[in-house]
């Protein structure tokens, strides 16, 4: 494989975890979902990154109300044990803080927003998800035509500026807090993903 | 792949630390997991990206910001509030100038109120259990499937004939017409209040004496002498505010403030004179002043013969057994300035007033305590005058003038031993509703009504109710409650233990109309609006009451004839100059042709409503026209020295030191009720203490509600713990230092007249001891709104992620900003016994009996 098609490969592989990652820390895994997950034939070792091996054997409707029970306890609550919320992991007194306001502006700068689906539980701007959805659509952008400098930069600003500062202690509180589902699995697979040394890092910028 | 695959990732304990040993992957394994993450989030829902912007997205990220008046509701008083919002965001909270009972001014709660609003922790989304009840196992549901679950509930109980069966426990409710609307369409007489754990005495004792009104707005801006008993104004008074400004104001223009309290509260702090008194020796106190105001001939002799149903030389026989030296021998108050008081208080006529409250009133005796005390304002005639004791006829907005708009529901025929509650005479023989709130769990238990359905709305009981812990046995017993709905914003003792939670829109996004007894004697009518959209998927009931009659149907959904909240305040504030509009402009509205309700008594009857009436010789009771239910002649007013006049709203038309009507009352409940304000000892304190023997009362905590404000992360900050307050003279006795650990335990009055009464241990609660000067020698003060065990790390001072089963360490990095983690906050309510004043059956909160025993 050329490097230009493995770097395209990686790019696709990245965006595809946090486009996932997106979701998966958006709402509750569904029956599409959790069909698609099962029909990924991948293993992690001895078992599915995903799918926790016991759930294929039990009735689906049940597997899917553990894993929204799972869901609400991480990041609904009540009290949830990991706030998907940058504000909440910067020690903001409130949701919508500062953090928000800085995604919020980011957007602005480049004329995008998030389109959020009513079945979303998202509240501001600086929920984990908005900011991984941003970071996949600039890095695609960006691959897309090199000579796009501005989302570059949104690039780096979005890692360096926003996610980096608060998810590997969000990442391992999930997958430190996860007891079923796909959470620990993505937690992993994400903090792979946003450490990988082929994205823009502090020490590369200009 | 560095990590061995075969086990979970190991995730570091400690947040603040970096170690992910094992979950480095090869970049082999990162492609081939990355291909699968492809193919699973492939149209399954992703957030996407779009550069389509929405109209509203100007890019300018600091407007100025917007200032939408509405009203407060972090405690019961409702100031009027100014919520400045930019960008869709509440920035901060200001009073409201237009507001007539708050002009402007708001407290430390009210501007705390975007900590609640934006709180991490807040509930966002319908929730239903998914394990036992109390294992603290959710799952989200969509409205959809909450609405169908509940109307389900309630369509089958109520299409069994037994609407009575749904239960609606209310805490703060700030929204009266649409409970009640939505309650009586449904035709259940279950509605449950906490008034008892709040004013129920005072009012009882007001209402007997006055009719009028129950509850007393002291003209204090204007008085020159202020009695005040146990009344926390300066803290946590339902008229807080408003009381506050008059009070301080009063007193920069001279005013002498006179304090009898238990504990030196700030209010004593700021008060001329503080006494500190026996708990429940209030009423006799003020007895011990009429004794001496009759006896020296202080009294308005004349206004008393005039408008007193009890002459003043028989209520001179009355008092001389209350004398001075009786009073201090049992309150502590020497006999010499309880003469001077009355005498002071006296030489202020009619410019002087009485205020009371919790200390007075909450006691066993309580009703009595706030009879004696009201008498004082009729003996030197001070009643409804220019500084003098005021009230008025209507605790919120004139609602003939803006009335609820049509079609009303009938009240329930239906009916509820436990609303009833007719073991206390004058519980419900006033206007209102049910006023005996300590005993709705027991009687639960006991099973003298059945519930097949609860519904609680802002109300912790779980938690702030007496013998709590009685309330959460009958919460966790799916026989007793076999459906739970919880409506609440934050996340509590009583949602932990229900079947479906609702989150509930904040008072910062709903709307409300409102309005509270005015202090400056001239009623106004205010508006609640949203400063905000609701966050997540919360709502208020105005949405979810309107949609669950629809879905329950049987007619209920006829009473709810309009499209949203705003069409049926477009119509309700119809009857305001300027409508809705200008109601949404100003937040308040007050009829500036009406004047303060001064002496409403003495107003001349007009001759269209002298038109038809009929007079009673022998009293000059004037009536006309007949009661609809009982046929009985309608009194309109009283003739006084040849004048036709409006009279107060008794029986007599005039001041009721001597009630008829609560001794029949008292006789229909077999319990023997005084016509005059008596002093009753309290029986279990009747006896000789040990030095380890005291009398616990409790006090709310200055910034804090009394359950709704521990959440609020700024609130808590600033005050977090309820140590017990001692005496220094009484901890010497004991041998007890300053922060030393104490048990105490509580006993159940001895007392006949209280359920369960038999003077047993109750419970017991650790804590320490902070000494003090500043509370009575025989009583332990703590503050019962603290001891919450759920309600966030903030609330429970970070005790909550230990006691809520499967849930870990909150995740909250500002966490480490706790410091006041693991300071002393103790659960008194689960100590408190349930402990109803046989007469009107408020709660005796400042009774109960404990025995301290230093540990440690």
């Amino acid at each position: 494989m050329s490097p230009e098609h493995d770097a395209a490969a990686l790019l696709r592989a990245n965006t595809a975890v946090l486009r996932l990652a997106a979701r998966l820390f958006a709402r509750e895994v569904d029956a599409p979902l959790y069909g698609r997950m099962l029909a990924t034939d991948i293993r992690w070792g001895t078992g599915h990154p995903l799918v926790d091996a016991p759930d294929a054997t039990r009735d689906e409707a049940v597997i899917l109300e553990d894993m929204a029970a799972e869901f609400c306890r991480l990041f609904i609550g009540p009290q949830p044990v990991c706030p998907p919320y940058a504000s909440a992991w910067h020690g903001e007194v409130k949701l919508g803080g500062r953090p928000a306001h800085a995604v919020e502006a980011l957007m602005v700068r480049h004329g995008v927003r998030p389109v959020i689906d009513s079945r979303d539980a998202v509240l501001e701007p600086d929920h984990i998800s908005v900011e991984l959805a941003l970071l996949a659509h600039f890095r695609e952008a960006a691959a897309a035509d090199p000579t796009r400098t501005g989302e570059r930069a949104a690039v780096r600003e979005l890692l360096e500026q926003h996610i980096r500062p608060w998810s590997d202690g969000f990442l391992e509180r999930v997958a430190d807090a996860a007891r079923m589902g796909p959470y620990e699995g993505i937690a992993v697979l994400l903090w792979n993903v946003l450490d990988d040394s082929t994205v823009p890092t502090a020490s590369r910028l200009p | 792949m560095t990590r061995d695959a075969a086990s979970p990732p190991t995730a570091n304990p400690d947040p603040t630390g970096g170690s992910r040993d094992g979950w480095r992957l090869s970049r082999r394994d990162l492609l081939r997991l990355g291909a699968m993450a492809a193919v699973a989030v492939g149209g399954v829902g992703a957030i996407e990206i779009t550069d389509r912007l929405l109209d509203d997205r100007t890019g300018d990220s600091t407007p100025e910001a917007t200032r939408i008046p509405s009203m407060c509701q972090m405690c019961t008083t409702a100031c009027g509030i100014i919520g400045h919002v930019a960008n869709g965001r509440l920035l901060k909270i200001t009073g409201n100038p237009k507001d007539p009972n708050s002009q402007g001014a708001v407290c430390a709660k009210g501007v705390a109120g975007p900590s609640v609003l934006y709180d991490p922790f807040r509930m966002l989304y319908p929730l239903k259990r998914v394990g036992e009840r109390g294992s603290g196992r959710w799952r989200r549901i969509t409205w959809e499937e909450a609405y169908d679950e509940i109307a389900t509930r309630l369509r089958e109980i109520r299409d069994r004939g037994k609407p009575e069966e749904f239960a609606f426990q209310q805490g703060r409710n700030r929204s009266s017409d649409i409970v009640s609307r939505f309650l009586n369409a449904y035709g259940t007489p279950s509605h449950f209040n906490h008034r008892a754990l709040c004013s129920a005495n005072r009012r009882a004792a007001i209402a007997t004496t006055i009719g009028e009104s129950d509850w007393d707005l002291g003209d204090f801006e204007n008085s020159r002498y202020v009695l005040n008993f146990g009344s926390n104004w300066a803290e946590a008074h339902q008229g807080h505010i408003p009381v506050a400004i008059r009070m301080m104001r009063a007193r920069e223009k001279g005013a002498r403030l006179v304090t009898f309290e238990t504990r030196m509260s700030n209010t004593a702090a700021l008060s001329d004179e503080w006494f500190c008194v026996k708990p429940g020796t209030d009423g006799l106190i003020a007895l011990a002043m009429a004794n001496v105001i009759c006896r020296e001939g202080l009294w308005d002799r004349t206004w008393l013969e005039t408008w007193s149903n009890y002459p003043p030389d028989k209520i001179l026989e009355h008092v001389a057994q209350y004398t001075p030296a009786r009073a201090e021998q049992e309150s502590g108050v020497p006999a010499t300035t309880i003469e001077r008081i009355a005498r002071e208080f006296a030489a202020a006529a009619p410019e002087c007033t009485t205020i009371c409250n919790r200390g007075s009133q909450a006691h066993r005796n309580g009703y009595y305590n706030d009879r004696a005390i009201t008498m004082l304002n009729a003996l030197v005639g001070n009643m409804g005058k220019r500084g003098g004791w005021c009230w008025h006829p209507r605790s919120s907005w004139d609602k003939k003038a803006i009335p609820e708009p049509e079609p009303v529901p009938d009240k329930p025929t239906a009916r509820s031993i436990i609303a009833e509650a007719k073991d206390w005479p004058l519980a419900n023989a006033f206007a209102g509703k049910m006023k005996v709130a300590e005993i709705i769990y027991l009687w639960i238990r006991e099973g003298r009504q059945k519930i097949s359905a609860l519904m609680t709305y802002n109300a912790d009981t779980a938690w702030s109710w007496p013998e709590a812990q009685l309330v959460r046995g009958v919460l966790q017993d799916e026989k007793l409650i076999p459906f739970h709905v919880c409506i609440d914003v934050m996340y509590s003792e009583t949602s932990h233990l229900a079947d479906i939670i609702l989150p509930w829109a904040t008072y910062l996004e709903r709307w409300d109309i409102d309005a509270r007894p005015p202090q400056g004697l001239v009623d106004y009518v205010s508006l609640r609006q949203p400063v905000v959209p609701p966050r997540g998927e919360s709502k208020d009931i105005r949405e979810i009451f309107p949609e669950l009659a629809r879905r329950i149907g049987g007619g209920m959904e006829a009473y709810f004839p309009w499209a949203t909240t705003e069409e049926y305040l477009e119509e309700y504030f119809r009857p305001v100059p300027g409508g809705f509009a200008r109601m949404r402009a100003d937040g308040v509205w007050m009829d500036p042709t009406k004047k303060p309700h001064y002496e409403p008594h003495t107003k001349p009857l007009t001759a269209a409503e002298l038109d038809g009436a009929a007079e009673d010789a022998e009293t000059g009771i004037i009536y006309k026209g007949a009661d609809s239910k009982t046929g009985e002649p309608v009194a309109i007013g009283i003739r006084i020295g040849g004048v036709a006049l409006r009279g107060f709203l008794t029986p007599s038309r005039k001041v009721e030191i001597y009630s008829d009507f609560v001794v029949e009352k008292g006789k229909a409940a077999g319990r023997e009720v005084h016509p005059l304000p008596v002093y009753e000892p309290i029986p279990s304190h009747q006896r000789e203490f040990p030095d380890d023997h005291l009398i616990m009362t409790s006090y709310k905590i200055n910034v804090h509600n009394a359950h709704r404000t521990m959440q609020s992360k700024w609130l808590q900050e600033i005050s977090h713990t309820n140590p017990a307050l001692l005496n220094r003279a009484t901890a010497d006795k004991l041998g007890i230092g300053d922060g030393d650990w104490i048990e105490v335990t509580s006993f159940r009055p001895l007392d006949p007249a209280v359920p369960m009464g038999d003077g047993s241990e109750l419970g017991t609660l650790r804590t320490r001891v902070r000494l003090t000067e500043g509370v009575h020698p025989l009583v332990i003060a703590i503050a019962h709104n603290a001891g919450r065990s759920v309600g966030g790390a903030y609330a429970t001072n970070g005790k909550d992620d230990a006691a809520i089963p499967g849930y870990g360490e909150a995740a909250d990095p500002d966490l480490d900003r706790l410091w006041w983690r693991g300071a002393i906050s103790v659960p008194q309510n689960d100590i408190l016994p349930i402990y109803p004043d046989p007469v009107a059956g408020g709660q005796a909160y400042h009774d109960t009996v404990v025995r301290i025993r230093k540990v440690g």
